[in-house]
């Protein structure tokens, strides 16, 4: 028989215990509310987000990538944007004038992007940089990772001739989003595919997954947890110096500087099948092979730091290759592929890396030695 | 009995103790980067440390950066951890319920007594580092600051921008009143974290009768929630941990402010006050008290 006391007791409890079982509730049923899309082709879709590079727009968006890169010299920077999480502040007014802040618990590092120059603010060493110019060549930067961004670069690079279904619609930022499928048509690329959930009114790419080859996690993925269509005021997307700051000037064309070991660039006109094309101005060291999402590029390294470039892959896990006359090692990871070889009878080292398998990127390498081309 | 529990918090020589040991921390740094002149450089050290040389006024943001990861909550489960638990170990809560107080408004008391220390705490702190910076690095005059020699024409960031007194972690300048602003919002977000872990020790003072006892298991659950935050595999229940948000008070700091994290830093603490505080209460309410 249970006493008054804890009869009550028991009352108070259960009250207790409904009311966190509730609290626990929420999120699940939140997430579980049904979501209403308006009912489009893949087709309609893929247009509609294509058509959407101008819209103005706010937001915060997390990535989180595993490229599974190995750590190289003067990387960093790329490795945790494309093996990590990261966070982003959004704000868009157009196409060439927008704002994508990268936050940490205790710093963060922005970029603006305006009609004339581009700007990069980090708060570690309190330093405000103007980068004169375009770049004609650069590595990702956290402003790629941006669902938007993200989207339209891949269905560009896939092109028309890539596949599209339909996916079941989700809820994305609080936002109901029709998803689309894409699936490359490039023999021999490591993208399996693409799948991207879009904002179905405006086609506003609100969250996308690309995953590689034989992967069943995505190797990539970003999405908004909040996100609105407003265009930003002026005073957001122009920095402004406090006190304390420091202010410098770069030029974008700085980083040829950084090819020095390039060798002359004597490079065949097609790769295992696949021909080249052009290279930005500037940088006609650098070969790039095949279209779409199964491209490579091929570079040649003078002197010696192909040789310690190899040494160091090899300590990184990367595959030894081993010929009559070359020494290499290939790089594997879900969506990347990396090729050195050095040849004893074709002075340097050749690196190909790029969205393609292993098989395709060592076949280019076996052509690139076998003298003449 | 809400003013007899807040006369006693008063008078409690350890109340003011504990709170002074909080405020030293800070001035301690101050002083030695003073006479040093070896603030760590931008980007390294304690959050905004690196800025107070620039302008003292910032230094109540690197003091609660200074405080909050250990001292404060430590500070807070104490306090909290001995409402009832100190009584019973005293031999007097047996006593405070024979007066005809009815044991939820004793437990209200003993929580709006915490409530008062955090909000001493944090309040005392924010003004003794306030005081600190500005008398050993000061506060620069807005007309001061401003360097127009450095514009340069047709770009917009050639030079500092007259009127502002610090700058936020985005490089933008703040004036006083907006730093004033920011640092009351920052002190509020504290205030509530740690009324969570308040809530917590309340909870397990009503559990146990021995103060350490519920002071440890309160910091118990912080460390095991700081953990689960840095831990990728537990990404899924990250948002609710009462850590989670925490550093949330920086963004207050960050132009425009971000106001995600702090919304949700306030709504997480208000739920882990409400579900600790209505345990507390269904436990507390009913429970044999023998001591």
């Amino acid at each position: 028989m249970v006493s008054v006391v804890a009869g009550r007791a028991m009352r108070r409890w259960a009250l207790v215990a409904a009311g966190v079982a509730l609290l626990c509730a929420m999120p699940a049923i939140d997430s579980a509310l049904p979501v209403s899309v308006p009912r489009m082709s893949a087709i309609q879709l893929r247009s509609r987000i294509l058509a959407s590079a101008s819209l103005p727009y706010a937001g915060y968006a997390e990535s989180n990538a595993a490229f599974g890169l190995p750590s190289l010299t003067g990387l960093s920077d790329v490795a945790a944007l494309l093996d990590g999480v990261t966070r982003m502040r959004v704000w868009q007014a157009a196409p060439d004038s927008w704002r994508v802040d990268v936050l940490s618990d205790v710093s963060e590092q922005d970029t603006y992007q305006t009609p004339h120059a581009s700007y990069i603010w980090d708060s570690g060493s309190e330093l405000l940089t103007e980068v004169l110019g375009r770049y004609p060549v650069r590595l990702p930067r956290p402003a790629d990772l941006v669902p938007p961004a993200l989207a339209l670069r891949l269905l560009r690079a896939a092109g028309p001739r890539a596949r599209v279904t339909e996916l079941a619609p989700r809820r994305v930022a609080g936002l109901s989003a029709e998803g689309l499928r894409v699936i490359p048509d490039n023999p021999g690329s490591t993208v399996a595919q693409i799948d991207i959930w879009a904002e179905p009114a405006s086609g506003l790419p609100l969250q996308v997954e690309m995953f590689g080859r034989g992967g069943g996690q995505p190797a990539i993925e970003t999405q908004f947890l909040q996100v609105s269509s407003w265009r930003p005021d002026n005073a957001v997307l122009i920095p402004q110096r406090g006190p304390g700051t420091a202010f410098t000037q770069t030029d974008a064309a700085d980083l040829s500087g950084a090819l020095n070991d390039l060798g002359p660039g004597l490079l065949p006109v097609s790769l295992d099948g696949r021909a080249r094309v052009d290279a930005p101005v500037g940088f006609d060291q650098v070969g790039v092979y095949g279209r779409g999402l199964g491209t490579f590029a091929v570079l040649q390294l003078d002197g010696s730091s192909g040789l310690s470039l190899i040494s160091g892959a090899r300590l990184d896990g990367g595959i030894p290759l081993k010929g009559p006359h070359w020494v290499g090692v290939v790089v594997s990871t879900p969506l990347i592929t990396a090729v050195l070889l050095h040849s004893s009878t074709v002075a340097g080292t050749f690196v190909l890396a790029g969205f393609v398998d292993r098989q395709v990127l060592q076949r280019a390498a076996e052509e690139l030695i076998a003298d003449p081309w | 009995m809400i003013a007899v529990e807040q006369f006693k918090l008063l008078r409690r020589p350890r109340t003011w103790i504990s709170i002074a040991l909080l405020c030293a921390l800070p001035v301690a740094v101050a002083v030695f980067i003073a006479v040093t002149h070896l603030a760590p450089p931008p980007g390294e050290g304690a959050a905004f440390l690196s800025a107070v040389v620039q302008d003292g006024s910032l230094y109540p943001a690197a003091a609660l950066a200074l405080v909050l990861p250990v001292f404060l909550p430590v500070a807070v489960a104490l306090v909290a951890g001995d409402s009832i638990a100190g009584e019973a170990t005293a031999g007097t809560l047996r006593y405070l319920l024979i007066r005809p107080v009815g044991r939820t408004r004793l437990l209200v008391a003993k929580l709006v007594a915490v409530i008062t220390y955090v909000l001493l705490a944090v309040v005392s702190v924010t003004l003794t580092s306030y005081l600190t910076g500005v008398f050993l690095f000061g506060s620069k005059p807005p007309e001061a600051v401003g360097r127009p020699g450095n514009f340069q024409a047709g770009i917009p960031t050639g030079g500092v921008q007259a009127g502002s007194s610090a700058t936020s972690l985005s490089g933008a300048p703040l004036t006083l009143v907006q730093l004033l602003e920011r640092i009351a919002g920052a002190v509020a977000l504290i205030t509530v974290s740690m009324l969570g872990v308040a809530a917590i020790a309340l909870f397990l003072s009503t559990v146990t009768d021995s103060v350490l006892g519920a002071a440890f298991g309160a910091l118990a659950v912080l460390v095991g929630s700081e953990v689960l935050v840095t831990l990728n595999a537990a990404a899924s229940i990250q948002p609710y941990l009462p850590t989670r948000y925490w550093l949330a008070w920086i963004d207050f700091f960050r132009q425009p402010i971000f106001w995600r994290d702090i919304q949700r830093g306030f709504g997480i603490q208000l739920v882990y006050v409400a579900v600790f505080l209505a345990a507390a209460w269904a436990n507390f309410s009913t429970k044999d008290v023998t001591a």
